[in-house]
Protein backbone atom coordinates (compact mmCIF):
# COMPACT_ATOMS: atom_id res chain seq x y z
CA UNK A 1 0.00 0.00 0.00
CA UNK A 2 2.74 2.46 0.98
CA UNK A 3 4.69 1.68 -2.21
CA UNK A 4 1.62 2.28 -4.39
CA UNK A 5 0.88 5.53 -2.62
CA UNK A 6 4.43 6.78 -3.08
CA UNK A 7 4.38 5.72 -6.74
CA UNK A 8 1.15 7.66 -7.27
CA UNK A 9 2.58 10.76 -5.66
CA UNK A 10 5.70 10.62 -7.81
CA UNK A 11 3.60 10.19 -10.97
CA UNK A 12 1.32 13.08 -9.99
CA UNK A 13 4.28 15.33 -9.27
CA UNK A 14 5.81 14.38 -12.64
CA UNK A 15 2.63 14.99 -14.60
CA UNK A 16 1.66 18.26 -12.95
CA UNK A 17 5.24 19.45 -13.11
CA UNK A 18 5.47 19.14 -16.90
CA UNK A 19 4.27 22.69 -17.42
CA UNK A 20 6.89 24.12 -15.11
CA UNK A 21 9.76 22.95 -17.25
CA UNK A 22 10.84 25.38 -19.98
CA UNK A 23 8.70 24.53 -23.00
CA UNK A 24 7.15 26.18 -26.01
CA UNK A 25 3.53 27.15 -25.63
CA UNK A 26 1.23 25.36 -28.05
CA UNK A 27 -0.93 28.23 -29.24
CA UNK A 28 1.59 31.08 -29.06
CA UNK A 29 0.77 34.77 -29.01
CA UNK A 30 -0.12 36.82 -32.07
CA UNK A 31 -0.69 40.34 -33.22
CA UNK A 32 -1.97 41.81 -36.48
CA UNK A 33 -1.60 45.47 -37.30
CA UNK A 34 -0.86 47.89 -40.11
CA UNK A 35 2.61 49.32 -40.70
CA UNK A 36 4.72 50.08 -43.79
CA UNK A 37 1.38 50.55 -45.54
CA UNK A 38 0.61 46.84 -45.29
CA UNK A 39 -0.64 44.13 -42.95
CA UNK A 40 1.80 42.77 -40.38
CA UNK A 41 1.06 39.41 -38.71
CA UNK A 42 3.39 38.10 -36.04
CA UNK A 43 3.03 34.85 -34.06
CA UNK A 44 5.62 33.85 -31.47
CA UNK A 45 5.94 30.76 -29.29
CA UNK A 46 7.81 31.26 -26.04
CA UNK A 47 8.20 29.68 -22.63
CA UNK A 48 5.15 31.50 -21.34
CA UNK A 49 2.69 34.21 -22.24
CA UNK A 50 4.78 36.99 -20.66
CA UNK A 51 7.83 36.03 -22.74
CA UNK A 52 5.69 35.95 -25.88
CA UNK A 53 4.13 39.35 -25.18
CA UNK A 54 7.54 40.87 -24.55
CA UNK A 55 8.91 39.42 -27.79
CA UNK A 56 5.91 40.75 -29.72
CA UNK A 57 6.40 44.19 -28.19
CA UNK A 58 10.09 44.13 -29.20
CA UNK A 59 9.20 43.05 -32.74
CA UNK A 60 6.47 45.68 -33.16
CA UNK A 61 8.81 48.38 -31.83
CA UNK A 62 11.45 47.36 -34.37
CA UNK A 63 8.99 47.43 -37.29
CA UNK A 64 7.71 50.84 -36.19
CA UNK A 65 11.29 52.12 -35.91
CA UNK A 66 12.04 50.97 -39.45
CA UNK A 67 8.78 52.40 -40.76
CA UNK A 68 9.67 55.78 -39.28
CA UNK A 69 13.20 55.57 -40.69
CA UNK A 70 12.56 54.23 -44.17
CA UNK A 71 9.07 55.27 -45.28
CA UNK A 72 8.97 57.99 -47.90
CA UNK A 73 5.40 58.71 -46.79
CA UNK A 74 6.59 59.67 -43.30
CA UNK A 75 7.73 63.31 -43.36
CA UNK A 76 10.16 62.75 -40.50
CA UNK A 77 11.99 59.80 -42.05
CA UNK A 78 15.54 59.95 -43.38
CA UNK A 79 14.26 58.86 -46.81
CA UNK A 80 11.80 61.78 -46.90
CA UNK A 81 14.59 64.16 -45.96
CA UNK A 82 16.71 62.81 -48.83
CA UNK A 83 13.77 63.05 -51.28
CA UNK A 84 13.11 66.73 -50.55
CA UNK A 85 16.77 67.76 -50.38
CA UNK A 86 16.82 69.29 -53.90
CA UNK A 87 20.31 68.04 -54.57
CA UNK A 88 21.85 68.93 -51.20
CA UNK A 89 23.70 66.28 -49.16
CA UNK A 90 21.62 64.79 -46.33
CA UNK A 91 23.04 63.16 -43.21
CA UNK A 92 22.12 59.49 -43.00
CA UNK A 93 23.06 56.95 -40.38
CA UNK A 94 24.98 53.80 -41.19
CA UNK A 95 21.89 51.59 -41.27
CA UNK A 96 20.15 53.70 -43.93
CA UNK A 97 23.36 54.03 -45.93
CA UNK A 98 23.92 50.28 -45.87
CA UNK A 99 20.37 49.54 -46.97
CA UNK A 100 20.55 52.07 -49.82
CA UNK A 101 23.86 50.60 -50.94
CA UNK A 102 22.33 47.11 -50.81
CA UNK A 103 19.46 48.32 -53.01
CA UNK A 104 21.89 49.79 -55.52
CA UNK A 105 23.93 46.57 -55.51
CA UNK A 106 20.86 44.38 -56.15
CA UNK A 107 19.96 46.75 -58.98
CA UNK A 108 23.40 46.27 -60.52
CA UNK A 109 23.26 42.51 -59.97
CA UNK A 110 19.93 42.26 -61.78
CA UNK A 111 20.85 44.52 -64.67
CA UNK A 112 18.55 47.32 -63.53
CA UNK A 113 15.41 45.19 -63.19
CA UNK A 114 15.06 46.72 -59.73
CA UNK A 115 15.60 50.42 -59.06
CA UNK A 116 15.09 52.15 -55.72
CA UNK A 117 14.66 55.53 -57.46
CA UNK A 118 11.54 54.51 -59.36
CA UNK A 119 9.38 56.60 -56.99
CA UNK A 120 8.47 59.36 -59.51
CA UNK A 121 7.07 56.69 -61.86
CA UNK A 122 5.14 54.96 -59.06
CA UNK A 123 3.62 58.31 -58.06
CA UNK A 124 2.44 58.89 -61.63
CA UNK A 125 0.61 55.53 -61.65
CA UNK A 126 -0.76 56.14 -58.11
CA UNK A 127 -1.35 52.41 -57.48
CA UNK A 128 -1.90 52.85 -53.76
CA UNK A 129 -4.10 55.93 -54.02
CA UNK A 130 -7.82 56.19 -54.47
CA UNK A 131 -7.54 57.18 -58.12
CA UNK A 132 -4.88 55.13 -59.92
CA UNK A 133 -4.32 56.14 -63.54
CA UNK A 134 -2.41 55.20 -66.70
CA UNK A 135 0.27 57.84 -67.43
CA UNK A 136 0.97 58.73 -71.07
CA UNK A 137 4.22 57.49 -72.62
CA UNK A 138 5.32 61.14 -72.93
CA UNK A 139 4.88 61.64 -69.20
CA UNK A 140 6.70 58.40 -68.44
CA UNK A 141 9.60 59.38 -70.71
CA UNK A 142 9.97 62.68 -68.86
CA UNK A 143 9.90 60.95 -65.48
CA UNK A 144 12.38 58.26 -66.57
CA UNK A 145 14.99 61.03 -66.78
CA UNK A 146 14.78 61.14 -62.98
CA UNK A 147 15.24 57.38 -62.47
CA UNK A 148 18.59 55.69 -62.00
CA UNK A 149 19.93 54.55 -58.66
CA UNK A 150 23.50 54.60 -59.98
CA UNK A 151 23.23 58.39 -59.64
CA UNK A 152 22.81 58.30 -55.85
CA UNK A 153 25.98 59.82 -54.37
CA UNK A 154 27.21 58.32 -51.10
CA UNK A 155 29.47 60.63 -49.10
CA UNK A 156 31.00 60.36 -45.68
CA UNK A 157 27.78 59.86 -43.71
CA UNK A 158 25.72 61.69 -46.35
CA UNK A 159 23.49 60.82 -49.29
CA UNK A 160 22.96 63.17 -52.22
CA UNK A 161 20.14 62.85 -54.70
CA UNK A 162 19.65 64.92 -57.83
CA UNK A 163 16.73 67.32 -57.93
CA UNK A 164 13.59 65.57 -59.21
CA UNK A 165 14.76 62.12 -58.13
CA UNK A 166 13.16 60.25 -55.22
CA UNK A 167 13.88 57.03 -53.36
CA UNK A 168 11.26 54.37 -52.64
CA UNK A 169 12.46 51.37 -50.62
CA UNK A 170 9.17 49.51 -51.12
CA UNK A 171 11.03 46.78 -53.03
CA UNK A 172 13.36 45.88 -50.16
CA UNK A 173 12.14 47.49 -46.91
CA UNK A 174 9.82 44.67 -45.82
CA UNK A 175 12.51 42.13 -46.58
CA UNK A 176 14.97 44.12 -44.52
CA UNK A 177 12.40 44.35 -41.72
CA UNK A 178 12.09 40.56 -41.71
CA UNK A 179 15.89 40.30 -41.49
CA UNK A 180 15.83 42.61 -38.48
CA UNK A 181 12.99 40.60 -36.91
CA UNK A 182 15.07 37.45 -37.08
CA UNK A 183 17.64 39.20 -34.82
CA UNK A 184 15.00 40.68 -32.51
CA UNK A 185 13.39 37.27 -32.01
CA UNK A 186 16.78 35.72 -31.30
CA UNK A 187 17.57 38.44 -28.75
CA UNK A 188 14.12 37.89 -27.19
CA UNK A 189 15.03 34.21 -26.72
CA UNK A 190 12.23 33.07 -29.03
CA UNK A 191 13.00 29.76 -30.71
CA UNK A 192 9.85 29.47 -32.76
CA UNK A 193 7.91 32.17 -34.64
CA UNK A 194 6.27 32.99 -37.95
CA UNK A 195 5.79 36.44 -39.41
CA UNK A 196 4.05 37.78 -42.48
CA UNK A 197 4.95 41.33 -43.44
CA UNK A 198 2.45 42.13 -46.15
CA UNK A 199 2.66 38.52 -47.38
CA UNK A 200 6.46 38.31 -47.09
CA UNK A 201 6.99 35.31 -44.83
CA UNK A 202 9.78 34.56 -42.39
CA UNK A 203 9.69 31.40 -40.26
CA UNK A 204 12.00 31.46 -37.26
CA UNK A 205 13.41 28.10 -36.14
CA UNK A 206 11.06 25.16 -36.27
CA UNK A 207 7.51 24.75 -35.00
CA UNK A 208 7.13 24.29 -31.22
CA UNK A 209 6.75 20.53 -31.70
CA UNK A 210 10.04 20.38 -33.64
CA UNK A 211 8.45 19.83 -37.04
CA UNK A 212 8.99 22.00 -40.14
CA UNK A 213 6.79 24.99 -40.86
CA UNK A 214 4.24 24.62 -43.67
CA UNK A 215 4.15 27.71 -45.90
CA UNK A 216 1.31 27.71 -48.42
CA UNK A 217 2.17 29.48 -51.68
CA UNK A 218 -0.78 31.50 -52.91
CA UNK A 219 -2.22 30.69 -56.33
CA UNK A 220 -1.81 33.89 -58.41
CA UNK A 221 -4.82 32.87 -60.50
CA UNK A 222 -7.12 32.26 -57.55
CA UNK A 223 -6.62 34.57 -54.61
CA UNK A 224 -7.23 32.84 -51.30
CA UNK A 225 -6.24 29.45 -52.74
CA UNK A 226 -2.74 27.98 -52.96
CA UNK A 227 -0.87 25.66 -55.31
CA UNK A 228 1.67 24.09 -52.98
CA UNK A 229 3.16 23.84 -49.52
CA UNK A 230 6.78 24.50 -48.59
CA UNK A 231 8.09 22.50 -45.62
CA UNK A 232 10.97 24.57 -44.25
CA UNK A 233 12.66 25.96 -41.13
CA UNK A 234 14.47 29.27 -40.63
CA UNK A 235 13.72 30.57 -44.11
CA UNK A 236 12.34 33.61 -45.86
CA UNK A 237 9.69 33.13 -48.55
CA UNK A 238 8.78 36.23 -50.54
CA UNK A 239 6.43 36.53 -53.51
CA UNK A 240 5.97 39.25 -56.09
CA UNK A 241 2.89 38.95 -58.23
CA UNK A 242 0.77 41.05 -60.49
CA UNK A 243 -2.35 39.92 -58.67
CA UNK A 244 -1.56 41.70 -55.41
CA UNK A 245 -2.11 45.38 -56.22
CA UNK A 246 -3.71 46.32 -59.49
CA UNK A 247 -6.46 48.26 -61.16
CA UNK A 248 -8.40 47.76 -64.37
CA UNK A 249 -9.08 50.33 -67.05
CA UNK A 250 -10.76 49.83 -70.43
CA UNK A 251 -10.49 46.04 -70.04
CA UNK A 252 -6.77 46.04 -69.29
CA UNK A 253 -5.28 45.08 -65.93
CA UNK A 254 -2.46 47.27 -64.67
CA UNK A 255 -0.52 45.81 -61.76
CA UNK A 256 1.94 47.54 -59.49
CA UNK A 257 5.24 46.02 -60.64
CA UNK A 258 6.97 48.51 -62.90
CA UNK A 259 9.87 47.92 -65.26
CA UNK A 260 12.30 50.74 -64.31
CA UNK A 261 13.65 50.86 -67.86
CA UNK A 262 10.30 51.62 -69.53
CA UNK A 263 8.21 53.03 -66.69
CA UNK A 264 5.44 50.71 -67.85
CA UNK A 265 3.91 47.69 -66.12
CA UNK A 266 6.28 44.71 -66.35
CA UNK A 267 4.72 42.15 -68.69
CA UNK A 268 7.18 39.37 -69.39
CA UNK A 269 4.99 36.31 -69.11
CA UNK A 270 5.30 35.66 -65.36
CA UNK A 271 2.35 36.03 -63.00
CA UNK A 272 4.23 35.38 -59.77
CA UNK A 273 7.78 34.85 -58.51
CA UNK A 274 8.49 33.38 -55.08
CA UNK A 275 12.02 33.45 -53.66
CA UNK A 276 13.00 31.03 -50.87
CA UNK A 277 16.28 31.92 -49.18
CA UNK A 278 18.00 32.80 -45.92
CA UNK A 279 18.14 36.58 -46.43
CA UNK A 280 14.95 38.66 -46.38
CA UNK A 281 16.36 41.75 -48.10
CA UNK A 282 17.76 39.67 -50.95
CA UNK A 283 14.52 37.68 -51.26
CA UNK A 284 12.45 40.87 -51.47
CA UNK A 285 14.76 42.45 -54.05
CA UNK A 286 15.02 39.35 -56.22
CA UNK A 287 11.30 38.55 -56.22
CA UNK A 288 10.58 41.95 -57.79
CA UNK A 289 13.59 41.97 -60.11
CA UNK A 290 13.06 38.43 -61.44
CA UNK A 291 9.38 39.17 -62.06
CA UNK A 292 10.45 42.13 -64.22
CA UNK A 293 13.12 40.05 -65.99
CA UNK A 294 10.77 37.26 -67.15
CA UNK A 295 11.34 33.50 -67.29
CA UNK A 296 14.49 33.18 -69.44
CA UNK A 297 16.46 35.94 -67.73
CA UNK A 298 15.27 34.83 -64.28
CA UNK A 299 16.44 31.25 -64.82
CA UNK A 300 19.76 32.45 -66.22
CA UNK A 301 20.22 34.72 -63.21
CA UNK A 302 19.45 31.86 -60.79
CA UNK A 303 22.01 29.64 -62.50
CA UNK A 304 24.82 32.17 -62.34
CA UNK A 305 24.18 34.34 -59.26
CA UNK A 306 26.95 34.12 -56.67
CA UNK A 307 24.50 33.59 -53.79
CA UNK A 308 22.36 30.45 -53.66
CA UNK A 309 18.61 30.80 -53.48
CA UNK A 310 15.55 28.91 -54.63
CA UNK A 311 12.57 30.18 -56.56
CA UNK A 312 9.14 29.29 -57.88
CA UNK A 313 8.05 30.88 -61.15
CA UNK A 314 4.43 30.78 -62.30
CA UNK A 315 3.90 31.79 -65.91
CA UNK A 316 0.79 32.84 -67.77
CA UNK A 317 0.45 29.50 -69.59
CA UNK A 318 -0.21 27.39 -66.49
CA UNK A 319 3.35 26.22 -65.83
CA UNK A 320 5.06 26.27 -62.46
CA UNK A 321 8.86 26.07 -62.43
CA UNK A 322 10.69 25.21 -59.21
CA UNK A 323 14.42 25.15 -58.61
CA UNK A 324 16.04 21.87 -57.64
CA UNK A 325 16.63 22.88 -54.01
CA UNK A 326 12.89 22.73 -53.40
CA UNK A 327 12.50 19.15 -54.63
CA UNK A 328 12.37 17.66 -51.15
CA UNK A 329 10.45 20.42 -49.42
CA UNK A 330 7.70 21.34 -51.90
CA UNK A 331 4.39 19.52 -51.88
CA UNK A 332 2.07 20.35 -54.81
CA UNK A 333 -1.53 21.04 -53.92
CA UNK A 334 -4.36 20.34 -56.36
CA UNK A 335 -5.95 23.46 -57.83
CA UNK A 336 -8.57 24.28 -60.42
CA UNK A 337 -5.78 25.44 -62.75
CA UNK A 338 -4.18 21.97 -63.16
CA UNK A 339 -0.70 23.44 -63.24
CA UNK A 340 2.23 21.58 -64.75
CA UNK A 341 5.16 21.41 -62.32
CA UNK A 342 8.73 21.37 -63.62
CA UNK A 343 11.92 21.29 -61.58
CA UNK A 344 14.85 23.35 -62.88
CA UNK A 345 18.45 22.18 -62.55
CA UNK A 346 21.64 24.18 -62.89
CA UNK A 347 23.31 21.67 -65.20
CA UNK B 1 8.12 -38.05 6.81
CA UNK B 2 7.38 -34.85 8.66
CA UNK B 3 8.46 -31.62 7.00
CA UNK B 4 9.84 -28.95 9.28
CA UNK B 5 7.25 -26.23 9.78
CA UNK B 6 8.11 -22.56 9.27
CA UNK B 7 8.27 -20.47 12.39
CA UNK B 8 5.00 -18.64 12.88
CA UNK B 9 5.01 -14.86 12.98
CA UNK B 10 2.42 -12.73 14.67
CA UNK B 11 1.89 -10.41 11.58
CA UNK B 12 1.88 -11.48 7.94
CA UNK B 13 2.07 -8.44 5.53
CA UNK B 14 -0.47 -8.33 2.68
CA UNK B 15 1.53 -8.28 -0.56
CA UNK B 16 -1.23 -7.86 -3.17
CA UNK B 17 -2.74 -4.36 -3.69
CA UNK B 18 -6.40 -4.04 -2.97
CA UNK B 19 -9.07 -2.14 -4.82
CA UNK B 20 -8.53 0.74 -2.42
CA UNK B 21 -4.91 1.10 -3.50
CA UNK B 22 -6.01 1.30 -7.12
CA UNK B 23 -8.62 3.93 -6.29
CA UNK B 24 -6.02 6.09 -4.56
CA UNK B 25 -3.70 5.85 -7.57
CA UNK B 26 -6.56 6.84 -9.88
CA UNK B 27 -7.55 9.74 -7.63
CA UNK B 28 -4.01 11.13 -7.52
CA UNK B 29 -3.60 10.77 -11.30
CA UNK B 30 -6.95 12.51 -11.85
CA UNK B 31 -5.81 15.33 -9.57
CA UNK B 32 -2.62 15.68 -11.60
CA UNK B 33 -4.64 15.76 -14.81
CA UNK B 34 -6.88 18.52 -13.47
CA UNK B 35 -3.83 20.53 -12.41
CA UNK B 36 -2.26 20.09 -15.84
CA UNK B 37 -5.46 21.14 -17.64
CA UNK B 38 -5.86 24.20 -15.43
CA UNK B 39 -2.36 25.33 -16.41
CA UNK B 40 -3.08 25.22 -20.15
CA UNK B 41 -3.67 28.57 -21.86
CA UNK B 42 -7.38 29.32 -21.99
CA UNK B 43 -7.55 29.54 -25.78
CA UNK B 44 -6.05 26.08 -26.27
CA UNK B 45 -8.81 24.31 -24.35
CA UNK B 46 -11.59 24.56 -26.86
CA UNK B 47 -12.33 24.93 -30.52
CA UNK B 48 -13.83 28.43 -30.33
CA UNK B 49 -12.68 30.95 -32.93
CA UNK B 50 -12.41 34.46 -31.54
CA UNK B 51 -13.14 37.35 -33.91
CA UNK B 52 -11.48 40.66 -33.08
CA UNK B 53 -12.31 43.82 -34.99
CA UNK B 54 -10.03 46.84 -34.77
CA UNK B 55 -9.63 50.20 -36.43
CA UNK B 56 -6.62 52.51 -36.16
CA UNK B 57 -5.05 50.08 -33.73
CA UNK B 58 -7.99 50.16 -31.30
CA UNK B 59 -10.16 47.07 -30.69
CA UNK B 60 -13.77 48.00 -31.40
CA UNK B 61 -15.38 44.57 -30.98
CA UNK B 62 -14.52 41.02 -29.98
CA UNK B 63 -16.75 37.94 -30.02
CA UNK B 64 -16.71 34.17 -30.44
CA UNK B 65 -17.98 32.92 -33.80
CA UNK B 66 -19.22 29.79 -32.04
CA UNK B 67 -21.59 31.83 -29.92
CA UNK B 68 -23.49 33.30 -32.89
CA UNK B 69 -26.34 31.06 -34.02
CA UNK B 70 -28.06 33.29 -36.57
CA UNK B 71 -26.73 35.50 -39.37
CA UNK B 72 -25.81 38.93 -38.04
CA UNK B 73 -24.78 42.25 -39.54
CA UNK B 74 -22.66 44.47 -37.33
CA UNK B 75 -21.92 48.07 -38.26
CA UNK B 76 -18.72 49.90 -37.38
CA UNK B 77 -18.88 53.40 -38.81
CA UNK B 78 -19.08 52.92 -42.60
CA UNK B 79 -18.12 49.23 -42.40
CA UNK B 80 -20.69 46.43 -42.35
CA UNK B 81 -19.44 43.03 -41.17
CA UNK B 82 -21.52 39.92 -41.86
CA UNK B 83 -21.31 36.90 -39.54
CA UNK B 84 -22.91 33.63 -40.63
CA UNK B 85 -22.29 29.88 -40.20
CA UNK B 86 -19.19 30.50 -38.03
CA UNK B 87 -17.53 32.61 -40.73
CA UNK B 88 -17.20 36.33 -41.25
CA UNK B 89 -16.76 38.79 -44.13
CA UNK B 90 -16.82 42.51 -44.80
CA UNK B 91 -20.02 43.22 -46.69
CA UNK B 92 -19.57 46.95 -47.15
CA UNK B 93 -16.56 49.24 -46.83
CA UNK B 94 -15.99 52.93 -47.61
CA UNK B 95 -12.59 52.42 -49.32
CA UNK B 96 -12.10 53.01 -53.05
CA UNK B 97 -10.38 49.74 -53.96
CA UNK B 98 -12.80 47.40 -52.11
CA UNK B 99 -10.00 44.83 -51.64
CA UNK B 100 -11.31 43.99 -48.17
CA UNK B 101 -14.81 43.27 -49.52
CA UNK B 102 -13.34 41.13 -52.31
CA UNK B 103 -11.42 39.03 -49.75
CA UNK B 104 -14.68 37.22 -48.98
CA UNK B 105 -15.34 34.87 -46.09
CA UNK B 106 -12.78 33.85 -43.47
CA UNK B 107 -13.38 31.07 -40.96
CA UNK B 108 -10.11 29.66 -39.55
CA UNK B 109 -7.94 31.01 -36.75
CA UNK B 110 -5.02 32.92 -38.24
CA UNK B 111 -7.05 34.41 -41.10
CA UNK B 112 -7.77 38.12 -41.36
CA UNK B 113 -9.33 40.74 -43.60
CA UNK B 114 -7.53 44.06 -43.80
CA UNK B 115 -8.65 47.38 -45.23
CA UNK B 116 -5.40 49.32 -45.58
CA UNK B 117 -6.83 52.73 -46.51
CA UNK B 118 -9.18 52.75 -43.49
CA UNK B 119 -6.83 50.77 -41.21
CA UNK B 120 -9.69 48.36 -40.42
CA UNK B 121 -8.88 44.74 -39.47
CA UNK B 122 -11.08 41.68 -38.92
CA UNK B 123 -8.93 38.97 -37.35
CA UNK B 124 -9.66 35.39 -36.27
CA UNK B 125 -7.69 33.72 -33.51
CA UNK B 126 -7.92 30.52 -31.48
CA UNK B 127 -6.17 27.31 -30.59
CA UNK B 128 -4.27 25.11 -33.02
CA UNK B 129 -7.47 23.06 -33.35
CA UNK B 130 -9.16 25.97 -35.09
CA UNK B 131 -6.36 26.79 -37.51
CA UNK B 132 -6.21 25.57 -41.09
CA UNK B 133 -4.94 21.96 -40.83
CA UNK B 134 -3.05 22.13 -44.15
CA UNK B 135 -0.60 24.98 -43.51
CA UNK B 136 0.72 27.44 -40.94
CA UNK B 137 1.11 30.61 -43.00
CA UNK B 138 0.65 31.86 -46.58
CA UNK B 139 3.24 33.61 -48.72
CA UNK B 140 1.57 35.96 -51.18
Amino acid sequence: MKKWFLFSLVMAAFLSGCSDTPAQSESGSSTTYIAMNTEMKLTVFGENSDAEQQALANAVAEINRLDALLSRHNEDSTISAINRSNGAPVNADEEVMDLLKAGVQYSKDTGGALDITVAPIMDAWNFTGEHPRVPSQEELDQLLAHVGNDRIVFGNGTVTLEQGMAIDLGGIAKGYASDRLSHVLEESDIKSAMVSLGGNVYVHGRKPDGSLWRIAVEDPNNSGSYFGILHVADQFAITSGGYQRYFEKNGTTYYHIIDPKTGDVARNGLVSVTIVCNNGTMGDALSTALFVMGYDAAVDFWKHYEIDFDMILVDDTGHIYLTEGLKDCFEPYPTEQNYEYTFLTKN
Amino acid sequence: MNTPSLPKTEYTPRLRPTIWDGLIVLAVLALAGILLFSMLPENSRDDAVLCTISQNGETVDSFSLKGIDHAQRRTYGDFVVLIEDQQVCIEHAPCANQNCVHTGWIRSAGQSIVCLPERFIVELSGSSKTQNPDFDIIVK
